[in-house]
């Protein structure tokens, strides 16, 4: 009974999308068909408009099923995406493909993940290019710059593409996949997105679908001499049945005029999409230039203690701020465990219904967490989560998907979850307000609590003897367990935190698990190019569509842009929720307070029945005492935009990305308080220190009586201040997103759990480290060499 | 190297010499003891190298030499110098020949591979030049409980361990990382090999009762009526027939997909060609381009030879279009 009002409870949440999620997609949707022998197939992109670096759903019918036996044999779809001005669409040269090349156990066939064309097995008789008579022939890759590469290498990598060399039709001829758009930010050869005649750039995405015919008219299993197809896509007669759907972006970089001094915000992650969004409507007609730097919110909140904090934007208030500080909610979104599970059944060998496993390769769309499964997840708590089979973990699930403690209120995977490797949750590195909530959220949960304390569950599961006891809450993810697996040379040893590393930040944890990507490296088996003396790395294969396992922590603007479904998360009143828009305004009417009045955080204990239980206001805070006044009316206007226009859901500049909710009236009438009191309050200097605090005014903190506080209501001040300030030092484009202080914090964290947790084991680990510290620097680290 | 894997060589070894006049050697036997062109690596393809390296002769003297996969610790493979460890895989081969190559040391020219594994060496430039076709299956003991006419999808399910009863009715072995055997086997069922494979599958072992990494197509692996075992039709054909040291033990090959394990079946699923892998600069140089390049050179030439030690003949023998990215 219970698990049917659970399963009915499950189903509500996962049709509730974000209103908007339809209405935005569908207005640019296109279908188009295939020709020839794939006149059936028909291919929907659900967004074709207004791009950023986002995912894409790509959905199919009227295909052939992929196999045989769901191996990448024959049949199947390739993804790529291409730029390209003439308006017929692209040519082969102009297409991000082959970067996955040396990813090997990705797929079958000696050229399909390849740039290479034109060998004599299989001969395309329509490839004009000739056949060398040794080596081989690739397609250049031709990038927007200019520049013309022999293969890949250079614009793109492994690391960096976004191609899906195989995409998997199911027995019904249907399929999906969540495309990652790339602009000119990621993909730096194909340049979407980039303003030229002020439009920006438009793309190509091009789907090459593939059957059991090879080039030269042999089918495979029958005449073919492989088992498998063993073409490029790019070669000539597979590139012919290509189908192309033009993709048009929002411009990148040149929203803002250059050279015109800016106004700085700086803050957290939660607000990075919005403000990205607001910047070119603000600087729109000569409108003022904002430029946003992402850094963790304590460093955001020591910035208001600079002589010019400027704007910046935190969960937490300063509890003791030196002068007066006034804060206005400015975003409301969800703390997020997304997660990229495809059904994997145990096969037509094992499942005797057909329409088991013929669903397999769906994504599932709801998943089921408790505190305690997801302090499970991230204390390495499960055995395949820490190499080696660690004795301390021997009794102890291998994983997620066979833990009986996540079947029993996730029935779904009892059949579908027999294939996945679910081991840990994808999380930042950077330090995170909302982390705290999230730890918080377990900590309070009397089963969490009693699990990391060392209190078997009741199937007899325990927690990673290295985080026994972890005090909470904590702004991270500490990664206590270092433990490696030795290997024999030239196999490297296989070590947690090299497989299962952290992300630099929600963005990437997202965008990498919607790519089926870990991020993690594992010993390929041969000497480091470097220190031959050395093993090597390389990346961990990504998991290939269909057959994905993997769960990040994200926000919910990040689980939206990269088209990942969130896990519904047990509240205090013990029903699952996942952070739908209900379930955030919910949770809005039962924040905590702070000790600063106005400024509300979480309250995972709350118990609303219908709350989320890890919602994120962003504050935006301001110092009105150390802006001048022409900077004060800048912020107010800043202020008064993000609360009004830019709380309005949608596609175009200025309106509020999808996973965000909507400011409540209340929200937006403190925030609209606030802007009037930083307009007010900004360059008037602190003179009075004896002056009493200003009367109850529920956006301004102000120190402690002992330091200056301002005149209130404002007076002329006694010496009138000097010429504003502004000095229009010119400054580049209004940064979109940055490269943040991401990889030192990771570091540090790293060097300090080496050195407070492992003890004994840091000189084991130690010779990693520097090989680790590249690791949140995506680039062309593992294959440096293209083709010929 | 373990005793136990010298031991087993040498009863291979004497196994063979008791039955038949003259198997492959093991390391290069005869004049020149030490030769222009050495090949290391593969165990799949080590006794039709060896055959093919006495069959060959450029103005009536052998230049190529053919090291065996096991045996003793270490080779030498020239006059002077080169002593090295003994390539044990397709992948150390490839990495000795690597090694050789950006050490300048002239050690190793050719590495024996029997899958295409040209995506794992970036940047290497190498060249893959199929020579013959093997085929793959699974063996099980003679005595074994386990079908001997799995599909494919089946022994999916074993290797990816939610086969009911796999783990005690079924058992499955794996060749040990680096293996171009294992490669191609876990790729043809759909399943990403990598060096932890056997963590995400435990109920996979690719090491023996002794902890050793398990060597492709050696038989006597399989001390468990529930073994499963993948295992080359052309190596299995060299071994009973005595063209190999016969290791097979009491390995039957079974009825993969319905297609008999015949010699030279080409119909069978999971046919595979086997390669050399050269330096790609070296293509051009005389030795090299006589002995590989094309269908006409001296090794493809040799179909003789190829069938003898149970391979078919590779329709593009010579081919030079596979190189590494």
């Amino acid at each position: 009974m219970i698990r049917m009002v659970l399963a009915a409870l499950l189903f509500v949440s996962a049709v509730v999308v974000w209103p908007t999620d339809a209405a935005a997609q569908d207005s640019s949707a296109v279908t188009v068909s295939g020709k020839g022998d794939f006149a059936g197939l028909e291919i929907t992109v659900a967004q074709t408009r207004d791009l950023i670096n986002q995912t894409v759903r790509v959905s199919w019918t009227g295909g052939e099923e992929t196999g045989p036996v769901g191996r990448f044999a024959t049949n199947y779809l390739q993804i790529m995406q291409c730029w390209g001005d003439d308006p017929a669409g692209p040519a082969r040269e102009q297409c991000q493909f082959g970067g996955l090349e040396a990813q090997s156990g990705l797929g079958l066939g000696n050229f399909t993940k390849s740039r290479q064309i034109a060998y004599n097995d299989p001969k395309d008789p329509r490839e004009p290019t000739p056949i060398p008579a040794t080596g081989a022939a690739f397609t250049e890759f031709h990038a927007v710059t200019g520049k013309k590469t022999p293969s890949y290498g250079e614009f793109f990598d492994a690391g960096t593409t976004n191609e899906v060399p195989f995409a998997k039709t199911r027995a019904d001829g249907t399929g999906e996949i969540d495309f990652e758009a790339q602009t000119a930010l990621e993909a730096y050869g194909l340049g979407c997105g980039t303003v030229v005649n002020n439009t920006p750039r438009h793309c190509w995405l091009v789907v090459v679908p593939r059957g059991d015919k090879e080039v030269n008219g042999r089918r495979v299993g029958v005449d073919h001499t492989g088992n498998n197809l063993d073409s490029s896509p790019l070669s000539q007669s597979n590139w012919e049945n290509r189908i192309a759907v033009r993709l048009d972006f929002r411009p990148v970089g040149r929203a803002c005029p250059i050279g015109v001094a800016e106004r700085p915000l700086t803050g957290h992650e939660f607000v990075a999409d919005a403000i990205a969004r607001w910047q070119p409507a603000l600087c729109a007609n000569g409108g003022s230039v904002f430029g946003f730097t992402q850094v963790p919110d304590g460093i955001a909140r020591d910035q208001l203690g600079l002589d010019e904090p400027g704007m910046v934007f935190t969960s937490e208030p300063l509890a003791s701020p030196g002068k007066p500080t006034v804060y206005a909610p400015v975003a409301v979104s969800g703390y997020a465990i997304a997660f990229v599970l495809e059904r994997q059944s145990r096969g037509p060998e094992v499942e005797t219904d057909p329409k088991v496993w013929q669903r397999d390769g769906q994504l599932i769309t709801s998943l089921n967490l408790t505190p305690r499964l997801v302090a499970k997840l991230l204390t390495q708590s499960y055995r395949d989560a820490v190499p080696g089979n660690q004795p301390y973990l021997r009794r102890n699930p291998r994983r997620l998907n066979e833990d009986p403690d996540f079947l029993a209120i996730n029935e779904e995977f009892k059949v579908y979850g027999a294939l996945m490797n679910a081991l840990d949750i994808l999380a930042p590195s950077a330090d995170l307000d909302a982390t705290k909530a999230l730890w918080t959220w377990i900590n309070g949960d009397t089963d969490a609590r009693a699990f990391l304390d060392g209190s078997p569950d009741p199937f007899g599961m325990v927690v990673n003897q290295n985080y026994r006891n972890l005090a909470l809450p904590l702004p991270n993810y500490p990664k206590a367990d270092l433990s490696c697996k030795e290997l024999a040379f030239p196999l490297g040893p296989d070590c947690a935190l090299l497989s299962r590393p952290l992300s630099a930040d929600l963005h990437e944890g997202g965008r990498a698990i919607s790519r089926g990507d870990t991020l993690g490296k594992l010993p390929n088996g041969l000497p480091d190019p470097l220190d031959p003396s050395k093993p090597g790395y390389s990346r961990s294969p990504r998991q290939p569509t269909g057959e994905r396992s993997l769960l990040a922590v994200v926000d919910t603007a990040t689980a939206q842009r990269y088209g990942l479904p969130a896990a519904s998360l047990r509240n205090a009143a013990g029903q699952f929720v996942a952070p739908t828009p209900e379930a955030l305004g919910a949770a809005l009417d039962q924040l905590s307070p702070t000790e600063v009045a106005g400024v509300k955080i979480a309250n995972p204990a709350g118990r609303n029945v219908r709350a989320y239980p890890l919602p994120n206001v962003t504050y935006a805070a301001a110092v009105p005492s150390a802006m001048d006044k022409a900077a004060g009316a800048e912020y107010a206007k800043f202020l008064r935009f993000a609360s009004g226009p830019g709380q309005t859901l949608g596609e175009a500049d200025g309106q509020l990305p999808r996973g965000y909710l909507p400011l409540p009236d209340s929200l937006r009438r403190q925030a609209g308080e606030a802007a009037a009191v930083i307009e007010r309050d900004a360059g008037i200097p602190i003179t009075t220190p004896n002056d009493p605090p200003p009367a109850t005014e529920n956006v301004v903190n102000n120190p402690a009586p002992t330091t200056n506080a301002p005149a209130n209501p404002p007076q002329p001040p006694a010496v009138p201040p000097a010429k504003p300030s502004e000095t229009p030092t010119p400054k580049p484009v209004a940064a979109l997103r940055d490269t943040p202080s991401m990889p030192v914090s990771w570091l540090l964290r790293h060097l300090l759990a080496v050195a407070l947790i492992a003890g004994g084991l840091a000189t084991v680990a130690g010779p990693l480290m520097s090989r680790l510290s590249s690791r949140v620097r995506r680039g062309p680290e593992e294959v440096s060499q293209p083709g010929p | 190297m373990s005793s136990k894997r010298l031991l087993c060589a040498a009863v291979a070894t004497m196994a063979a010499a008791a039955l038949v006049a003259a198997p492959a050697q093991a390391d290069p036997t005869g004049t020149p003891t030490f030769r222009d062109i050495v090949a290391v690596g593969s165990d799949t393809t080590q006794t039709v190298m060896n055959g093919l390296s006495d069959a060959v002769t450029i103005n009536g003297t052998k230049v190529m030499g053919s090291y065996d996969a096991r045996g003793s610790a270490t080779i030498q493979t020239k006059e002077t110098g080169c002593v090295i460890p003994r390539p044990a895989s397709s992948g150390e081969g490839v990495n000795a020949l690597v090694a050789a190559v950006e050490g300048n040391t002239g050690c190793v020219q050719v590495a024996r591979s029997s899958s295409n594994s040209a995506s794992t060496f970036p940047g290497k430039n190498l060249t893959y030049i199929p020579f013959a076709v093997d085929a793959m299956t699974y063996a099980v003991r003679s005595d074994s409980t386990v079908s001997k006419k799995l599909t494919t999808a089946q022994l999916k399910s074993i290797y990816n361990c939610t086969a009911p009863g796999v783990g005690t009715n079924f058992k499955p072995l794996l060749p040990q990382f680096g293996s171009g055997s294992r490669d191609f086997f876990l790729k043809q069922l759909g399943l990403t090999n990598t060096a932890t494979y056997t963590t995400q599958f435990p109920c996979v072992v690719d090491v023996d009762v002794n902890n050793e990494p398990i060597q492709e197509h050696v038989g006597t692996y399989l001390t468990d009526t529930k073994h499963i075992l993948p295992y080359s039709i052309a190596v299995y054909a060299a071994q009973v027939y005595g063209n190999a040291p016969a290791a097979q033990g009491k390995a039957v090959l079974a009825t993969f997909n319905g297609v008999a394990p015949t010699i030279l079946n080409t119909s069978s699923s999971f046919k595979r060609d086997v390669y050399n892998v050269v330096p790609s600069p070296k293509l051009s140089e005389a030795n090299y381009n006589q002995l590989f390049v094309g269908g006409t050179s001296l090794v493809c030439t040799r179909t003789d030879v190829i069938t003898q030690f149970g391979f078919g003949i590779n329709p593009n023998c010579g081919s030079t279009q596979i190189v590494t990215p």
